[in-house]
């Protein structure tokens, strides 16, 4: 199992990486949805975390893109955005678990 | 105006005749020197101006608006009119006959007497025939602001000085008001800018803190597996490193909520000399935050730009309104562009900032720097009605350093460009420094007669 990162922002991609390698996973990262879709689709069994507020190709495409294979790859939602926000995201996307920002590593591992 | 104050009003006629009768009274007492605790005045002093019984005189003095002390060539108060007793809260009599220095700040009273020997020996003019604001005593201690001309007049019996005092207080209370209350309405401004910036700043802040808070699990993971398995060279390496960046975040963080607090925070406005393309490049940074990432946003500055003598949160208050602005213009368009340049011309330095949006209307560039006009503005006919009120109180701000907030509006497929012009030597900046230079130097003269 591979665990997929897709967020712009420097630091909360990079300690996500230390957490997830901390607990002994590999993880990939990505800046944003572009660079993330040309590595490939990921493998049925991995995870992705994907950030809501990305530049470019926004979260919600992401998590589109990741559904729409065949064997499709876990995918968590993760936002800072106000609640009103994600959720006027989250109602054009099937059911997908989201944690806010600021994460909690519990809630981060629970996934793992 | 000068709460506490006694005040003692006396009908003109009685005024009159005590006026000229304390005159006289000064004389005997100082012939006599008869020692009520006045200093004694030597014998031989010139007879009064105008003691002889002239009622004219003396009315005029009584009704004059101004107030007028005459004083002789040793600074002996010779008349002290009605709206001097006004003004000082002293009764004629209690200052008719006195050294003039009791009228004066305790710091120039003692040179008084130096001043009018000087004067009366060199000729040398300092304030005489000169208008200015000099600060004075009144009875209660208090200092206030007057605006003092002495004239000198060649009498059979000497020279004498005549000085007309006009009370500044209250326009001075006037203008600190109006200045309060532009302070305050500049600051409204900017916490209201913040205001609407609110979820996008609580979004800023929670990125390092998640991070912190990854950081310091993982940084705990490998502790516990440290304690485990025992430590390794590599693995307390990692952990320093991880702490290293944690802490990184945490410095990210703050420097999110100094840029706020600077923004937020009741203070003084304090000129002094800053580098403008840093503090223009600290605003872009708070601006940014929450806007869309797709807007390509240009920064051009000018190296090598000589300091400039700013209020640095005001003028960044205007460079946050006006790239709001332009994020406002190209919101939704494509291809949009925002360029923030600054540069210098031969007497300013200058703040522009560019957008791609479509320009502002005619009809909208009118009313486009009035306060609470709501028609909709800003640059390119952004949404937020909030936009007309802060580009009055940028353009007040960039006026208020002696410089000017231009637009050009662009229109047929050119975007608004605003240009904020800021003098290298600002000359409000140069007439706050004389005028400060005069009042020290006036406080002085007005002790030099």
């Amino acid at each position: 199992m591979r665990i997929h990162i897709v967020e712009d922002d420097f630091g909360v991609r990079d300690s996500l990486i230390e957490l997830v390698s901390a607990f002994g996973f590999a993880a990939r990262a990505y800046a944003d949805g572009e660079s993330f879709l040309s590595a490939g689709p990921p493998a049925a069994g991995d995870i992705v975390f994907v950030d809501l507020g990305l530049p470019g190709m926004s979260g919600t495409d992401v998590i589109r893109w990741i559904a729409a294979q065949k064997r499709a790859a876990r995918v968590v939602a993760i936002s800072g955005k106000p609640l009103g926000d994600i959720e006027m995201m989250l109602r054009e996307l099937p059911a997908t678990p989201l944690l806010r920002k600021p994460l909690e590593a519990d809630a981060i591992a629970a996934y793992l | 105006m000068h709460p506490g104050r006694k005040r003692r009003y006396l009908h003109p006629s009685e005024y009159t005749e005590r006026s000229n009768g304390s005159a006289g009274d000064a004389m005997d007492e100082s012939t006599t020197g008869d020692g009520d605790g006045r200093p004694g005045i030597p014998a031989g002093t010139p007879p009064v101006l105008g003691s002889t019984s002239d009622a004219r005189w003396a009315s005029i003095l009584n009704t004059a608006v101004d107030g007028i002390i005459v004083i002789d060539e040793r600074a002996r108060v010779m008349i002290f009119n009605r709206a001097c007793e006004r003004m000082f809260g002293y009764a004629a009599e209690e200052v008719v006959g006195r050294n003039v220095a009791m009228l004066m700040p305790p710091e120039h009273s003692g040179d008084h007497d130096a001043y009018v020997q000087r004067y009366m020996r060199t000729g040398h003019r300092k304030i005489i025939g000169i208008g200015r604001e000099v600060r004075a005593r009144h009875r209660d201690g208090t200092m206030f602001p007057i605006d003092l001309s002495v004239g000198e007049a060649q009498t059979p019996d000497g020279r004498q000085f005549v000085g007309i005092l006009r009370d500044l207080t209250s326009r001075k209370d006037a203008e600190r008001r109006l200045n309060d209350l532009q302070s305050d309405l500049i600051r409204l401004a900017r916490v209201s800018a913040l205001d609407e910036m609110g979820s996008a700043l609580a979004h800023e802040l929670n990125q390092p803190l998640t991070a912190i808070m990854l950081y310091l699990q993982a940084v705990g993971r490998e502790f516990a597996r440290a304690k485990e398995m025992g430590h390794t060279r590599e693995a307390d390496a990692r952990a320093d490193a991880i702490l290293e960046k944690a802490r990184r975040e945490a410095h990210r963080a703050g420097s999110i909520i100094q840029r706020i607090r600077s923004l937020v925070e009741k203070r003084a406005p304090e000129r002094k000399p800053v580098d403008l393309n840093a503090i223009v490049d600290d605003a872009l940074e708070l601006t940014v935050i929450g806007q869309d990432r797709n807007v390509a946003l240009v920064r051009d500055y000018q190296a090598g730009l000589p300091p400039l003598r700013v209020d640095p949160v005001q003028i960044q208050q205007v460079v946050v309104n006006l790239v709001r602005n332009a994020y406002e213009a190209v919101k939704g368009r494509r291809g949009g562009r925002i360029v923030v340049s600054t540069s210098l011309d031969d007497r300013h330095l200058l703040v522009s900032v560019e957008d791609s949006g479509p320009g502002i209307p005619r009809e909208v560039l009118t009313d486009l720097f009035k306060a609470f006009k709501t028609t909709g503005g800003g640059a390119g006919g952004g949404k937020s009605s909030g936009m007309g009120l802060g580009l009055a109180i940028s353009r007040t701000i960039a006026q208020n350093h002696g410089g000017d907030l231009s637009v050009d509006p662009g229109g047929d497929g050119r975007g608004a460009r605003f240009v904020v012009r800021l003098p290298l030597r600002a000359p409000e900046d140069e007439r706050a420094g004389e005028d400060a230079a005069e009042t020290s130097r006036g406080e002085q003269e007005w002790g030099r007669a």
